[in-house]
Parts: C-alpha cells; structure tokens; sequence
C-alpha cells in the first residue's frame, strides 16, 4: 500500500509543464514596431526570391521589403505580444502575406495504406503561430511597439445600443466563411483593397497566438505585394508554407536555416533540408524516407514493416 | 392573450432582456403561386403537367422575424431593417440584431431530393409532403435508387431508417400538432415569440418571407429557398449515397438584403414595441408580412 502511494506521488510530480511556458530572450522582443513597408511591384515580386539570404530589401527611404523577424515571450504572461508594421494603399489591391515557422502536418497512417509506409515526422514544438490583421492606421486602437490593440470601434444604432465593429479588413476564408485565422505554422494572407486611398497609411498587426516550444520565438517572414493575392501566384509558386522559405530562424538544432548541401549526412536532416525536400520534391517526404530510412539519425518512422528507429537517439538531435 | 398578461408583469427587476411576443399576418395571396401538376394518368411512367393558380399554406416557405434598433426605407426597394456602416464595398452593413426566430424553419426531411426544400409548420403528414412535391412543385420525389415515393408508409419507413427513429412525432417537419399557421379571412396567422430578446423601446420587428422558387424544368433548384444553404448541413456519405442536408445560412437577420429575392414577401416596418418603465411589454406587436418584393428577377 505504501509502494503504491510512493509511486503515486512520484508520478504526479513528474510532469510540471514547464516545458510550455515560454522564457523571454532578449534577442526577441514580445512587443515589435517593424516601421514602414514598401509594397513591392509585381514585376519585382515575380523574379525575386523569398530566402532569408535573398529577398527584396528596404528601398531608399528604409521602407522595408519582405522582413524576416522573431517574436519572444514577454517576462509577464499576462500580456499579449506581437508586431505591427505599416505600408501607404497605392489605390488597388495588395497582397499581404504572413508565414510562422515552420511546417505542421497531422501524422497518421493507416497500415492498408501503401503510400504511409514510411512517414516523416513531425516536430510539434517548433511550430509557432501569429494571426494577421490588417486595417486602416487611423482605426487601430493599440500603440506601436508599447502595446497591442485591433481595429475595434464601437458603433450605436439608431435606438442608442452600442455595438463594436471590427474594421479589420484582411478577410481569410474558412469552413463557417470569412474570419478566420490559420492554424500554427501555416501561412496566413489576404487582399486589401486600397480603392480611393491611395497613399494612407494602413497598419499590418501580428498577434503572437502560440510561440513554439523549442526556443520561446515565432520566427516569420512577412511582405505586401502590389495586386491582389491570386495574382501573385504562378504555376512554381503559390501562397502555402513555400512562398516564404528559411522563414524559421537560426535555432533549428543549430543546423542553421540554410543548407548548402541536403546530400551531405551532416546536414540532410536539418530543417532546412526538410523544408527544400517538402517544397521542390512535390512534398513527397514519405518517398525520400523510403529512400533513406536506414540512415542514421533519420526522423522517419515506419508502419511496422521495418525495424523502428531508436526514439533515444532522435531526441538527441539529428533531426529538425 | 394570457401568455402576454403573464409576460406584462413578469419582469420586477427591469431586466434589459427577456421575450417579445407578437402576432404575424401573412396575406393569403403570399401563398398564391402557379404551381405545376405532375400527372401520370396512363399510367405509362410519362408524367403529364398541368399549371394552375392556386393557394397553399405549404407554399409559405419559412419566415424570418427579428428585433432591429429601426426601419430603413431608402436602401432598398422594400422596408429593411437599419444597417451599421458598410466596412467593405462589396456587403452591406450589419442590422445588428436585437433577436430573433422564425415562424417555420428549414428542416430536412429524409430523401436528398427534399434537401433545402421543407419548411417546419407546414405539412400535416408524409403524405401531405408527396402532394406538395408531385402537385405544387411539379416534381415527385425519388428516393437515393430513382424510385419515385408515393406513399406515406413508404416514407415513413425510410424516415425511421434514416435518423433512426421510431416515432412520428420526432419528425418536425410534420405533425398537426406542429402547423404555425391558423386562417383568418383573407390572411395566415400565428402567434411568435423572439426568444431572450434585447428590450429597446421603440424597436422595430420585422420579418420577411423566403417563397420557394418554382420552376420545374429545373428540377435542382425547384423548391429551393435562398436562404438555404446547399453545401451546409449535416454531410451524409453512405455507400453510394452522398448528399448535405442543408442548412440555413447564418447570417439571414444581419443581411436580410442578401437573401430577400424575386417572389419574397416582406413585412411593412411599421411594427414597433413598446416597453413601460420596468421594461414590460405593454402590447402584443403585430407583424404584417404584406409587401411583395417584385422587382425584375
């Protein structure tokens, strides 16, 4: 009776759930002010790259291009982060467009099926997620870089009854309609419609939803571009996790965020690798586990076909 | 009358919420349409149709009733209630409702060629469902094998399959009991209640109609009703069988103006609610559905 009360206790302070809750780091502000955007033209946006070693830059007047940034968790959980930005309407459609690293995808398989033999997992705690709004810089209630706000006005009817409406303007649609916000790690973007106000000023916000669990800092990159946001996608390039690429900051297992070799054992498992292998290989990565499971340190796992890797030794690294 | 003596002195704290009861009329010629026949008098499996006037409660699709801070009568070509601003070019502004309900609802009732279809308050039985089909809408039900239903045993049965049931009256879209209307001369009437309602003096209530489209040489759409929702609803994927059932669209008492179409008929606006100091209502509101809304299709 004793042993079974011991054991007990022990399990019930095992598991604190320190691991969730995210430490500061000075490196990473919680609260950001990224200054003025240009919005780039279509003819630039179309030959660019959007790595964090090449994407278009600030202009002359040091109005930022595409921004590859992180946000922190602030010392007292009691207050929301996140990042704003502005940019001038140019009198038509833009395109704003929000990736948080990384990638997620649910991880099931069903032993039947031939194509889920070998899966590459996913990493569930370096996933971040940051909700975009986007409307006129006049209606936003919040303080650049002091603190976060929306654009929540209050309107009374004709009886006297208030009621708030939301002047947010980047409408994403989802299953319910319009109003929505993506889930983790998945891009987030919409088109604002700038007829008639050309050169006013509009504010991007950034709300820190869900910082991942590795490091405590949602990485992203973030842009606007001239047109609406289908006519900034082509045939190789589309608005998902790939539009943005390296978006995921330094700390990937200290592999760094770009890899100049996916061949090399070293560094073909890094994030960085995952990433080029899921957006240049038509996201076929059960294939290329298929190809590798053998190799060492690999982050694949198996239907019960093969032999299971060691979890031990994937949790010590080698993996994203 | 009684239900509104009781409701009158049933509110000693002033709460700002509570129930609003009321009485709609909706003109008989509301429910007069040309309907279609479908005929097989041969019996050769060739239905012949036939068009005729006619009036039919079971031709009142289902209607929407709200509380609204006022009347707008500039923006449209009917009464609509009072919009907030218009945030985006292409939607309306918001009425902000203060509640609302409706007097007979869009239900689904068991086959996938009645979805978006029925409405609640309208039917007595299975039977009544397969006239209205065969002799209003011109377009006798199949059932999910191309089998035309022609009895009201039949289905019954299926119903009970369907949603596993055992009982008639777990079927809301049928039941005397279960009718919203009573006649009155030359109008429907019935009595409403809007639920939990925010209680504003001088607010306005009003509803519209949303009368099914008839069209029989469009067998999909014939029957519909805007402000269903095709792609909503419980999805039904079973062996060869896949359907949704319908639903209606969230948002019909925020932007009715997106709903109300060709056909629809709308109420005056002149309906207001009167509250004494403690917030009771001092009398029944009454809301006349009795404006066609004709304009071109």
């Amino acid at each position: 009776m004793l042993a079974t009360l011991l054991l007990s206790w022990m399990a019930g302070c095992d598991h604190q759930g320190q691991l969730f809750v995210p430490t500061p780091n000075p490196d990473y502000p919680f609260l950001q002010d990224l200054g003025e955007f240009r919005v780039i033209p279509a003819e630039e946006a179309g030959t660019a790259n959007f790595t964090l070693e090449t994407h278009p830059g600030a202009d002359d007047e040091g109005r930022s291009g595409v921004h590859y940034g992180g946000l922190g968790a602030p010392e007292d959980p009691a207050y929301y982060g996140g990042a704003t930005f502005t940019f001038e309407g140019t009198g038509g459609d833009v395109c704003v467009v929000l990736d948080v690293e990384s990638v997620y995808w649910i991880q099931a398989w069903w032993p039947q099926a031939d194509t889920s033999m070998y899966l590459y997992e996913d990493n569930y705690v370096d996933d971040g997620d940051i909700d975009l709004s986007v409307g006129l810089t006049a209606y936003y209630t919040g303080s650049p870089g002091v603190s976060m706000g929306d654009f929540a006005l209050p309107y009374t009817d004709e009886a006297g009854v208030s009621h708030e409406i939301q002047f947010n303007e980047c409408f994403q649609a989802g299953y319910l309609g319009d109003g929505v916000h993506s889930g983790r790690a998945a891009v987030e973007y919409c088109t604002i419609d700038t007829f008639g106000r050309a050169g006013v000023s509009f504010t991007a916000v950034l709300d820190t939803f869900t910082l991942p669990i590795d490091d405590s800092v949602a990485h992203f990159a973030v842009g606007v571009f001239d047109g609406d946001c289908t006519t900034i996608t082509s045939s190789d390039r589309t608005l998902n996790e790939c539009f943005f690429s390296q978006e995921f900051g330094p700390s990937q297992e200290g592999t760094g965020n770009v890899a100049s070799d996916c061949d090399d054992p070293e560094q073909e498992w890094s994030y960085a690798c995952l990433e080029s292998k899921y957006c240049t290989t038509a996201r076929k990565l059960n294939t290329y586990c298929e190809e590798h499971f053998d190799d060492e340190g690999t982050p694949c796992e198996d239907n019960g076909v093969h032999e299971p890797h060691d979890d031990t030794e994937e949790s010590e690294g080698g993996d994203r | 009358m009684i239900s509104f003596l009781i409701l009158a002195c049933s509110n000693p704290e002033s709460i700002p919420e509570g129930d609003i009861l009321g009485k709609l009329v909706v003109p008989k010629a509301a429910a007069t349409r040309t309907v279609v026949s479908a005929t097989d008098a041969d019996g050769d499996g060739n239905l012949e149709y036939s068009t005729a006037e006619k009036t039919d409660v079971r031709l009142l699709g289902p209607i929407y009733l709200g509380a609204f801070s006022g009347i707008d009568t500039i923006s449209f070509a009917y009464p609509h209630p009072s919009m907030g601003p218009v945030i985006s070019a292409d939607s309306r502004g918001d009425t902000f409702p203060y509640g609302g309900i409706t007097a007979g609802r869009l239900d689904f009732a068991c086959y996938e060629a009645v979805a978006c279809k029925v409405t609640t308050g309208r039917f007595t039985d299975y039977d009544d469902i397969i006239d209205h089909f065969k002799n209003n809408l011109g377009r006798p039900i199949f059932d999910q094998y191309g089998v035309e239903v022609t009895s009201g045993e039949a289905f019954q049965q299926w119903c009970f399959e369907y949603f596993s049931a055992t009982a008639d009256y777990e079927m809301s879209f049928i039941g005397v009991d279960n009718l919203t209307f009573e006649e009155d001369g030359d109008n429907y009437v019935a009595e409403f209640t809007l639920n939990h309602t925010l209680r504003v003096e001088g607010m306005a209530v009003w509803g519209f109609m949303d009368a099914p489209e008839l069209r029989s040489d469009v067998p999909d759409t014939n029957g519909n009703f805007t402000t269903c929702s095709s792609n909503g609803g419980r999805e039904v994927d079973e062996y060869v069988t896949e359907f949704q059932e319908g639903r209606s669209y969230y948002d019909v008492l925020n932007h009715p103006g997106n709903y109300i179409t060709y056909g629809d008929w709308v109420s005056d606006g002149e309906s207001v609610v009167h509250f004494d100091d403690d917030l009771d209502q001092t009398e029944e509101v009454v809301v006349n559905l009795n404006i066609p809304y004709e304009a071109e299709e």
